[in-house]
């Protein structure tokens, strides 16, 4: 299922999805559903998770079409919202201590270190760092980032401001610094540890 | 033109990427940039952290996703329906009164109430003058209203029990004044 530019607009195909016409649902779908089941797997490490939310997402599109009000939400934003509250909302359900309140500021570095010696992979490491984050940062760098999303499209999403949306970036951001510092240090050790040896 | 704060801002939220920018702050952050040391700095740093997280983005497998969209194909259920009003369904010339009650539905109520309000209004006024000029009370309405009705213009007219019981179910001062 490669991505491909959408010859007809969203909306177009959403007044053919509101007539019950599936060819264009599946358009539709072909187009966000990779996208959506990606951004799922950021908070599932199943992806048969991830894939629940998204079907979860498009049944709610396919059955909202024929009486979709035009709020000026794009679809694409509606679509990513729907699946970030499904997230949250089964996030809270399997693990409510997960998105307890506590200071986002502060980062596990142990507890990532600790991860972090047991992959391998640079992408591994990449990936670790980002689900150590506090959800929020989380998703904003995910929106913005890796999901090319506008700002203001990324504040529709997560239900926020762009002002909180910039802090939530920055303060996200911040922490994978300390992190890329972190593991490139590790990176050292572990070097040094291997040259030790030989 | 944005001042260095906002760039500085900008590129600590957004990362070193100049499509990553905000389409309308762009230009004046790659010209802030030409100029400032500073910021070429933040800039840099913040491009190690956009490598960092740019290789972050899990493969997409075509082929489960293609599964998936299948799976949720098989299962859509029924859509929504627009519910439209009842009585419309059965007049000749649905959609032209569709379109006029679509824009006159909302006139009517505040017409009604506003109507409500200056029949309340009016009726506080006439009673204004009974006690010095203060407005009465409901109960003390009811019964100047029962002794104007049936008692002072025509006296010949007198309340039978029943009536009598109905409103002195509504008011029990009624009783009193009348016993």
């Amino acid at each position: 299922m490669t991505k491909q530019p959408n010859p007809i607009s969203d909306e177009q195909l959403l007044a053919l999805i509101a007539e019950g016409d599936k060819q264009a649902f599946s358009l539709l779908m072909k187009h966000y559903l990779p996208a959506v089941i990606n951004f799922s797997l950021r908070y599932f490490p199943q992806r048969s998770d991830a894939e629940d939310i998204a079907q979860e997402t498009f049944t709610r599109l396919w059955c909202k079409a024929p009486v979709w009000q035009d709020k000026g939400i794009s679809v694409k934003a509606w679509l990513f919202r729907v699946a970030y509250n499904q997230s949250i909302d089964q996030l809270r359900k399997q693990k409510p201590e997960y998105l307890a309140d506590y200071d986002e500021n502060i980062i596990d570095e142990a507890a990532f270190i600790e991860r972090m010696m047991d992959i391998d992979s640079r992408l591994s490491i990449q990936r670790v760092a980002l689900e150590n984050l506090p959800e929020r940062q989380r998703t904003a760098i995910a929106l913005c980032a890796i999901k090319g999303f506008s700002n203001s499209e990324a504040a529709i999403v997560m239900g926020t401001s762009v002002d909180a949306l910039e802090s939530l970036m920055a303060r996200g951001r911040r922490t994978l610094k300390k992190m890329v510092s972190l593991a490139m240090e590790q990176q050292k050790i572990e070097r040094g540890v291997v040259n030790d040896i030989c | 033109m944005i001042s260095v704060d906002r760039a500085k801002r900008i590129i600590q939220s957004y990362g070193g990427r100049l499509q990553a920018w905000p389409e309308s702050e762009r230009q004046d952050v790659t010209q802030l940039l030409l100029d400032s040391k500073s910021l070429t700095d933040l800039q840099q740093q913040a491009l190690v952290v956009d490598d960092f997280i740019g290789i972050a983005e899990p493969k997409v497998e075509d082929i489960l996703d293609q599964q998936c969209a299948e799976r949720i194909l098989a299962k859509l259920p029924e859509q929504q329906r627009k519910i439209h009003p009842i009585a419309m369904q059965f007049l000749p010339l649905k959609s032209l009164f569709s379109e006029k009650f679509a824009t006159a539905t909302p006139v009517l109520l505040v017409a009604v109430l506003v109507m409500s309000v200056l029949g309340l209004s009016n009726g506080l006024l006439l009673n204004e003058s009974t006690d010095n000029g203060r407005y009465l009370t409901m109960s003390e309405y009811m019964t100047v209203y029962v002794e104007d009705s049936y008692m002072s213009d025509e006296e010949n007219i007198s309340i039978n029990d029943e009536q009598l019981e109905i409103l002195a179910f509504i008011e029990p001062q009624i009783i009193s004044d009348n016993y």
